[in-house]
């Protein structure tokens, strides 16, 4: 256990020397597949071509490639990758449990109905991202409302969040029965999350996000890392800890919010990141930087997949989000369990 | 709080009556109302050439025995899965099993055509038992110590997304596969026939008693694993066998009608308070609780939209998501 | 000038069951006070309702005279340190990090590991003796040493008041006797006023100034422990009988059980 120490006048941190190789390492695979999704593909761009488009002189066709779909479906991956990836280990921080993710506050399965109910009501499939904006707001209200009990009490936010999420479920899966079979499958993609055809709309949306709330959360996990020691030592060292569950909620939904408005739900990117990156740190949560980076290279690797190898079936991202995670968590788990000998 | 074994005894006898008058009365209803009269002749002088008497026998009792057998099943899993685990929140579901069957269907349908429900039954098993295989391996069930169960969970809660992916990758390929999916997933004891009855029961012969005698194994595991082995059990076969029991029970259920959520979560925590902690008297109760529960949802599901059925695993998560929030809002301290 | 803490009619009830009854009582500044009683007294509700960690259902604890529950917590948090009954850490955790963790109130984003810092988790990981093993994991610790992490975490805060929910569980005879010498010592040293729940109760008399004894929901009696551990007292708070001696080193009360 190698220890760094930084001291200033204006900052002192104890870093440990693997969680700053770790980050590195992941750091450089997440521009590893940002470059790889730039240049390569089935239209291969060089560096030059690259800088021609920047500069604004190159030919229409690799223009249109890298400014009209690459760039932002490569900026939109980037930021839905890191805001799934915080969001979740906030959660699983703040809840002790590592099968918590964002889910469990109502979030997904209220975005998911939301959606559903526009579409069954109006016909149309062209207000789906107010209706599950607005559905999973509401849902995460409910649920932080009705685990109200003269503060946050974490235990009562998973349970109720259980019961949210299986009713608004089911209530979404009879809204599916009761659409037409086009508007169904149609939805059905949005419900597994795409990066397909993004656009400078969904960039704005995800990195303002990011922008506004990511800083407050990298400050905050200062408090959050306290707050979840056992709650008559938090609260005896002084962390106000009912405010404290209020800022990392809210950072959570909202950053599941503008995640979900770009890119739609995109599954267990928030559930997976944050075992992956306790597990490569060997350090106790939270690691919010190392959990968005991880977040951000299944999201982007996802995404290159999807776009390559099966580019004749045109499955969306989400598919791969889960088919990356699921054998990373199983993976994880076997060398967890391995190290501790059970 | 403790009670002598005659109330215990009284509180099985009731559970089991309400269940069977339960359904009793969900043989009545249907698009077609008939008479108790009708139905009673139907049971005790069954007469093959009466339209009505046939309705009776092939689709309505059917439906209500796999109501009984398929939320007796998830009530009992949910009351080893609970205690295997020791952690009050897990729902068989968590072993992916569900998964499992949703992929079996959807391959069912996009590569052999498979529409109706009964051809979807062995398919569902097939991916049941190939996603629980996995998630038992995975899970550490070959160990000597037997699983972990903190990883039976994580192992289950990955194997059933990595199906899940799968699901959908087919759903989205194949549009067909998902108009069946969408309405095999709400799950329900709708489309059951005999025959398909007839092929399953063989195999809740086998695993109901299973899960019976997991719960005599499993009770001694509740002082925890030291113990226990002071004890002299041997807890890494009790682990797997218990998997291996609940893993049985859940995937039928699943095979035979969709997933249905919710009853093995809840049920345990309903019985708990009634026959208190002895895991052999919960398992049994929460069997019959689970039985007569979905039979109540299956009636209810006729009842709730006029001229509408609601399968009986959507009416489930609609009435148990609120209860279960009600359950957490109003009692003070839930031993959840 | 060292603080001060004290409560007034304290009532402390979960539910319907009350737990504590108009409770008062005054920690004398400086000294060490131990609370005493049989299980299930409210000795352990006493000493969260006077860390702040629990409110009280009526009445109040001051702090130097002021609500300690309209105080800022952090600025209380660098007068009081609270150690709970056994509790659990996050999983990945090592001493290091723990003892760190009571830091915290000293601490800012931005300052979380000054030379301040260092130098008193350095001096907390010495006294419980836990310098050789700060990189290991709390999983991988016995009992006696989690409970010394615990007790350097409560160290590291630097504080006037140490509150101790049983400090001496899980601790063989030999780190039962350093834990308290240490408490001895840091009152000693620095004037530190302290209250721990203590179930031996030869080495209350043996390592305290002060008794409190509680006996259903209220206090039965305290004093010095020549006062408090007579044979009368001892039939009221246990219901037992026994023989008080002097102890043939230090001359202090000494039960003998019948």
């Amino acid at each position: 256990m190698t220890m760094l120490t930084l001291r200033s006048p204006v900052f002192s941190f104890r870093l440990p020397l693997r969680r700053v190789v770790v980050n590195a390492l992941l750091a450089a695979l997440a521009a590893l597949l940002i470059v790889a999704g730039l240049f390569g593909g089935s239209y291969p761009v060089s560096f030059a071509d690259f800088m021609a488009v920047l500069n604004g002189t190159t030919d229409a066709v690799t223009e249109m490639v890298v400014l009209d779909y690459r760039l932002p479906r490569i900026l939109t991956a980037l930021g839905v990758g890191l805001a799934f990836g915080l969001a979740g280990e906030m959660i699983q921080t703040l809840l002790r449990n590592p099968l918590a993710s964002p889910d469990i506050i109502g979030f997904t399965a209220g975005a998911g109905t939301g959606a559903l109910f526009t579409v069954a009501i109006l016909g149309t499939t062209a207000f789906v991202v107010p209706g599950a904006m607005f559905g999973g707001l509401g849902a995460a209200l409910i649920v932080i409302g009705l685990s109200w009990r003269r503060g946050i009490a974490p235990g009562q936010i998973v349970l109720i969040g259980i019961g949210i999420t299986l009713t608004l479920g089911v209530i979404g899966d009879l809204l599916m029965t009761r659409l037409d079979a086009t508007s169904a499958y149609e939805l059905m993609k949005w419900l597994v999350g795409s990066l397909h055809s993004r656009s400078y709309a969904d960039v704005q949306i995800i990195w303002l996000g990011l922008l506004i709330l990511a800083p407050v959360a990298f400050w905050h996990q200062f408090i959050l890392a306290r707050a979840s020691l056992d709650e008559p030592v938090a609260l005896g060292l002084g962390i106000a800890l009912n405010r404290s569950r209020m800022v990392t909620l809210g950072l959570a939904v909202g950053l599941v919010a503008v995640a979900v408005s770009a890119a739609g739900p995109l599954p267990f990117v928030a559930f997976v990141s944050g075992p992956i990156a306790h597990g490569l740190n060997r350090a106790s949560r939270p690691t919010l930087l190392s959990a968005a980076l991880v977040g951000a290279i299944i999201t982007l690797f996802a995404d290159m997949v999807s776009q390559t190898a099966l580019s004749g079936m045109s499955l969306p991202a989400g598919v791969f989000t889960a088919l990356i995670g699921a054998p990373v968590l199983i993976w994880v788990l076997i060398i967890q369990s391995r190290k501790n000998r059970l | 709080m403790k009670r002598n074994t005659s109330s215990h005894l009284a509180t099985l006898a009731i559970m089991t009556t309400l269940g069977l008058v339960l359904a009793f009365v969900s043989l009545w209803f249907g698009v077609r109302p008939l008479p108790t009269s009708t139905v009673w002749q139907a049971l005790v002088a069954f007469d093959p050439s009466n339209t009505e008497h046939m309705i009776v026998h092939e689709l309505r009792l059917p439906r209500a025995m796999a109501a009984l057998i398929g939320g007796g099943a998830l009530g009992m899993a949910g009351a080893l899965m609970q205690s295997l685990s020791r952690n009050p929140l897990a729902d068989p579901g968590l072993l992916g099993v569900n998964g499992g069957a949703a992929l079996g269907v959807v391959i069912s349908i996009w590569v052999l055509g498979a529409t109706a429900q009964s051809q979807l039954v062995f398919p569902a098993l097939a991916g049941a038992g190939l996603a629980a295989t996995l998630v038992l391996l995975l899970g550490g069930a070959v160990r000597p110590r037997g699983p972990d169960p903190t990883r039976l969970i994580l192992a289950g809660a990955a194997v059933g997304a990595l199906f899940l992916a799968l699901t959908w990758a087919i759903l989205i390929l194949s549009r067909e596969s998902l108009d069946t999916y969408r309405f095999w997933v709400l799950g329900g004891f709708t489309g059951i026939t005999k025959s398909d009855l007839v092929a399953l029961l063989p195999l809740f012969a086998v695993s109901l008693p299973m899960g019976l005698a997991a719960a005599f194994l499993l009770a001694p595991l509740i002082l925890g694993d030291d113990t226990a082995r002071a004890l002299g059990v041997r807890v890494g076969f009790v682990r797997v066998f218990s998997t291996v029991a609940i893993v049985a029970l859940c995937g039928l259920t699943v095979s035979m009608a969709g997933p249905i959520a919710f009853i093995g979560l809840v049920v345990p925590h309903l019985v708990r308070p009634l026959l208190g902690a002895d895991l052999r008297l919960v398992a049994i109760g929460s069997f019959l609780t689970g039985a007569a529960l979905a039979v109540l949802a299956d009636i209810l599901g006729r009842l709730i939209l006029p001229g509408q059925e609601i399968e009986a695993g959507a009416t489930m998560a609609l009435i148990g998501g609120p209860s279960l929030i009600l359950l957490v809002r109003f009692r003070r301290e839930v031993a959840l | 000038m060292t603080a001060h803490l004290t409560c007034e009619n304290l009532c402390l009830s979960y539910g319907k069951t009350p737990v504590l009854t108009d409770v008062n009582l005054d920690l004398v500044p400086g000294q060490i006070t131990a609370i005493v009683g049989p299980n299930g007294c409210g000795k352990s509700s006493l000493l969260r309702c006077l860390s702040r960690v629990q409110s009280p259902t009526k009445g109040q604890v001051l702090l130097d005279g002021e609500p300690i529950h309209k105080q800022n917590t952090k600025q209380v948090a660098r007068k009081i340190a609270f150690m709970p009954q056994s509790a659990t850490a996050p999983t990945g955790m090592r001493i290091m990090d723990l003892v760190l963790r009571g830091r915290t109130p000293h601490q800012s984003p931005l300052q979380q590991w000054t030379s301040e810092d260092q130098r008193i988790v350095e001096r907390a990981l010495d006294q419980v003796g836990l310098t050789h093993r700060a990189h290991e994991l709390l999983e991988d610790l016995s009992g006696g040493q989690l409970q010394r992490a615990w007790i350097a975490m409560v160290l590291a805060q630097d504080t006037e008041i140490l509150l101790l929910d049983e400090p001496t569980t899980f601790l063989d005879l030999a780190h039962q006797q350093d834990i308290l010498k240490l408490v001895r010592e840091l009152q000693a040293d620095r004037g530190l006023t302290v209250a721990m729940v203590l179930h031996d109760i030869n080495l209350a008399s043996r390592f305290t100034d002060n008794i409190i004894a509680l006996r259903d929901q209220n206090v039965l009696c305290s004093g010095v422990p020549q006062d408090v551990i007579t044979e009368p007292n001892i039939q009221d708070i246990y219901g037992l009988a026994c023989s008080v001696i002097a102890d043939p080193h230090h001359g202090l009360p000494h039960i003998i059980l019948k």
